[in-house]
């Protein structure tokens, strides 16, 4: 994003230098001007990600407090077979770790088996992959969803005219996320999927276990992004490699800054989507999977919005979301004003999120749920200022889900019960 | 304030039921084949009679329409084991809802706790909202100050629980801690003064999004060495800015849980505390709230300017207003409007000393308050 940032500062001084009316700003060294500007458009880029962040937050929270089929756990995936409800604080911890370790093994597994295939230039496997897991996300997941809903508003529907609305319903977005659709109609399909992933979660992921996978899973995203034999950060390596965009599914862009432009080759979508996607739908069978944000080809005219942050696996039939007219060869405009710097956010990033904001309110209380909320966003801009200044794929969960989790448990200990004894009696600080 | 029992509500939901309700007796029948053991009676099919009479466990089935939601409330509950004056009571506290015949239920229980959240939660929260919307929400900048203020506070309140909770003979006097907290609030009103300060060279104001609505003065054009000029936000906008996030999170800390219980069935006011809690609870924030933000202006002004025995004012109203409020712990509601007077006085000499140190025209402010030309332009953007 930092790149990108800065080359549109350039194309903007040229623009305005072509009309006489400032100065060029490749003349001035002076690193404040250059932060000057860094922020100028990196608050603008924080904001655009900081609403659809708070809205898919804001619908998971909505929908765990007021649907009791997401909030109640019977049933268990077979990747978390260590579920017994005990009070025991040892068996829980070690039960939780265990569980955690088996899905961050299944996510390990499914990475490799992406760079494998990637490198082998499957690239019709993996598009395939995407568009099954996602068909099952938009028709099934989604049945089950506005069923749930319907009886939780106790509203009699009938199956023919739910089956016309859901088939509506998934094939439009079919259509939004892999193809063309308006960015809005797009972007508000990522983040029903991504909500949908974070609800599924919530529902079938025994209460500690969830913790501990949020850490560990925010500890492999670290290392698979940032040490040099990491398998993402291989994976962006190769994609640079060939001049090809890098998954640019599974990404919630903030722009529809890309329009394909008509050059002769263009190369597939990569989309990435591990996962054994099983159909049967009682067991809800979710499954690793990664995605990333794509690091955007850089073509000769111009910077493009670059990665702004790189997810880590996330389990579940996952959310495939093909950037609109995403594709490898990427002209900018030179129409376009900063508004085409969009930032891209991995959905997992998402789904992470919201798993954190939707387990934190499942406890029923809503000061830990806003301390949550808060200590996400800041996260969120930390890691995005520390990309302005660092230049590089970096990945979003580590910060925001450290500070999540270490306010969640401060939250519902410490301030909690103070704040109640306050509340209690109504004496106001 | 029943978050406790909201947690143990969930937990109970979790581990599921255990032994048979012990006041329903008539729903389970002792079992045949293994003495000492209940089996629970089989249900009843769900129809009534015409006329609405009440059901009875022995009746025939008679196939009809299906029962109305709150249609044979006093008849199920005449057979859980309550009395006839308790089920009166019931309904009249609005915690079980009996319909009539044709549907309509009465007292209309839902739509009461509804409106008395929304209520609430506007007397607390919309002129903040109004604020935000009117005078953050078009500046990325100012959103992410706000942001970071609200955590500010929330990193205050943590480090108050941290003491109110180590230091646990203590635990029961919350005076100790009310008066802890404020130091920590004023104190992280301070750091957040200097944080800003660090950070304002670097902090630009989004020239190119627009301008800012309200005042012109938001903006400062300084030259920057290079000459070339160099648009920053105005500490006084900041410091605004700051004070809605700090009265934000404080007024929300202090309400979200009482509005997520006024919105479920039946009201606060059953476990002994008066009718008008809930008002009182909902002024007190809105009072917070924008004592906040006046206490952030002077702060953050006052030491700009170095004129530091303002800085008295904020802690003094800050320490006044948040001790009068332990008068609300009494039963009654009275004695109530006196921290709800209290704390709008000092509102009041907030605003006015507030306007005083950014040297605003005070007439000028007020009338631009209601002027319709305000709002005209306001609307326009």
């Amino acid at each position: 994003a930092a790149r990108a940032q800065s080359e549109a500062v350039n194309q903007q001084q040229q623009q305005s230098g072509a009309e006489g009316e400032q100065p060029r700003v490749e003349d001035v060294d002076d690193e404040e001007e250059d932060a000057d500007k860094l922020l100028l458009y990196g608050s603008k880029q924080i904001i655009r990600l900081f609403v659809p962040v708070s809205i898919c937050m804001l619908f998971v929270v909505s929908i765990i407090s007021t649907v009791s089929y997401y909030s109640s756990t019977q049933q268990y995936l077979p990747y978390t077979p260590f579920h017994d409800q005990t009070d025991d604080p040892g068996k829980i911890a070690w039960q939780s770790i265990l569980n955690a370790l088996i899905i961050l093994g299944l996510v390990i597994v499914m990475t490799i088996v992406l760079i494998v295939l990637y490198k082998l230039r499957c690239y019709k496997v993996i598009q395939g992959w995407l568009y099954v897991t996602s068909v099952l996300i938009l028709f099934f997941f989604s049945l089950i969803f506005f069923g749930v809903l319907l009886s939780t508003l106790n509203l009699a529907f009938d199956y023919i005219t739910m089956a016309v609305c859901v088939w509506n319903f998934g094939l439009v977005g079919q259509v939004a996320i892999h193809w063309k659709g308006p960015l809005l109609l797009q972007q508000m399909y990522l983040i029903f999927i991504s909500a949908l992933m974070a609800l599924v979660f919530i529902k079938f992921l025994p209460e500690w276990t969830t913790w501990v996978l949020l850490v560990l899973i925010s500890i492999w995203d670290l290392v698979a992004v940032l040490c040099p034999k990491g398998p993402l950060r291989m994976l962006v390596e190769t994609a640079q490699e060939r001049n090809e965009s890098l998954f640019p599914s599974l990404i919630y862009s903030t722009t529809a800054a890309y329009m394909s432009v008509g050059t002769a080759e263009q190369p597939q979508q990569q989309q990435q989507h591990d996962g054994n996607v099983s159909s049967d739908l009682d067991e809800s069978g979710s499954h690793q999977q990664q995605h990333q944000a794509a690091a955007q080809v850089l073509n000769g005219g111009g910077g493009d919005g670059g990665e702004a942050g790189v997810s880590g696996g996330h389990d579940g039939d996952g959310p495939d979301a093909a950037g609109a007219g995403s594709n490898g060869l990427r002209v900018r405009n030179k129409a376009f004003h900063d508004e085409s710097h969009g930032v891209k956010l991995g959905l997992g990033d998402f789904v992470f999120y919201s798993i954190l904001v939707g387990r934190a309110s499942s406890a029923g209380d809503w000061n830990t749920t806003l301390s949550c909320y808060f200590a996400i966003l800041i996260g969120l801009s930390l890691t995005l200022l520390l990309l302005a200044i660092g230049r590089r794929a970096l990945p979003a969960l580590p910060i925001s889900i450290t500070f999540g989790v270490i306010f969640y448990f401060l939250t519902s200990l410490i301030v909690s019960p103070f704040v109640d004894a306050l509340t209690a009696q109504q004496f106001f600080i | 304030i029943r978050a406790g029992r909201l947690r143990e509500r969930s937990r109970r939901a979790v581990r599921g039921a255990g032994q048979p309700a012990r006041r329903c007796p008539a729903s389970f029948s002792p079992s045949a084949d293994t003495p000492g053991h209940h089996l629970p009676r089989p249900p009843r099919f769900a129809s009534v009679a015409p006329d609405g009479s009440g059901v009875g466990p022995d009746e025939p089935f008679q196939p009809g329409r299906s029962p109305r939601i709150g249609e044979h409330t006093c008849g199920l509950l005449a057979e859980l084991g309550y009395s006839e004056a308790e089920i009166r009571q019931l309904l009249a506290e609005g915690r079980a809802v009996q319909c009539s015949t044709d549907g309509s239920p009465q007292p209309a229980s839902a739509a009461m706790t509804l409106l008395e959240f929304f209520g609430c939660s506007l007397i607390s929260f919309s002129p903040a909202l109004i604020m935000f919307i009117f005078t953050v929400a078009n500046n990325p900048l100012k959103i992410i100050i706000l942001t970071c203020s609200a955590f500010f506070w929330l990193l205050s309140l943590l480090l108050s629980s941290i003491v109110w909770f180590a230091v646990v003979p203590l635990r029961k006097q919350l005076v100790f801690s009310m008066v802890v907290s404020i130091l920590f609030q004023e104190a992280i009103r301070i750091a957040f003064y200097f944080f800003i300060k660090r950070r304002r060279g670097a902090a630009a104001a989004s020239s190119a999004g627009g301008s800012e609505p309200l005042t012109d003065a938001d903006q400062v054009t300084l030259t920057a060495g290079t000459g070339r000029p160099v648009k920053i936000l105005h500490l006084h906008s900041l410091s605004y800015v700051c004070g809605l996030g700090f009265g934000f999170m404080a007024g929300a800390f202090s309400m979200v849980n009482l509005l997520a219980d006024i919105s479920g069935p039946g009201s606060v006011g059953l476990g002994g505390e008066h009718e008008g809690f809930l008002l009182v609870s909902s002024v007190l924030a809105l009072m917070f709230v924008f004592l906040n933000i006046c206490w952030t202006v002077v702060t953050f002004v006052c030491i700009e300017d170095r004129r530091l025995y303002f800085l008295a004012y904020v802690w003094g109203s800050h320490l006044l207003c948040s001790l009068l409020t332990l008068l609300n712990s009494s039963a009654s509601p009275l004695l109530s409007l006196v921290p709800i007077m209290v704390s709008l006085t000092c509102a009041l000499i907030g605003l006015l000393l507030s306007l005083h140190l950014v040297e605003a025209n005070l007439a000028g402010f007020f009338t631009s308050l209601v002027s319709p030309a305000w709002m005209l332009r306001v609307c326009r953007r």
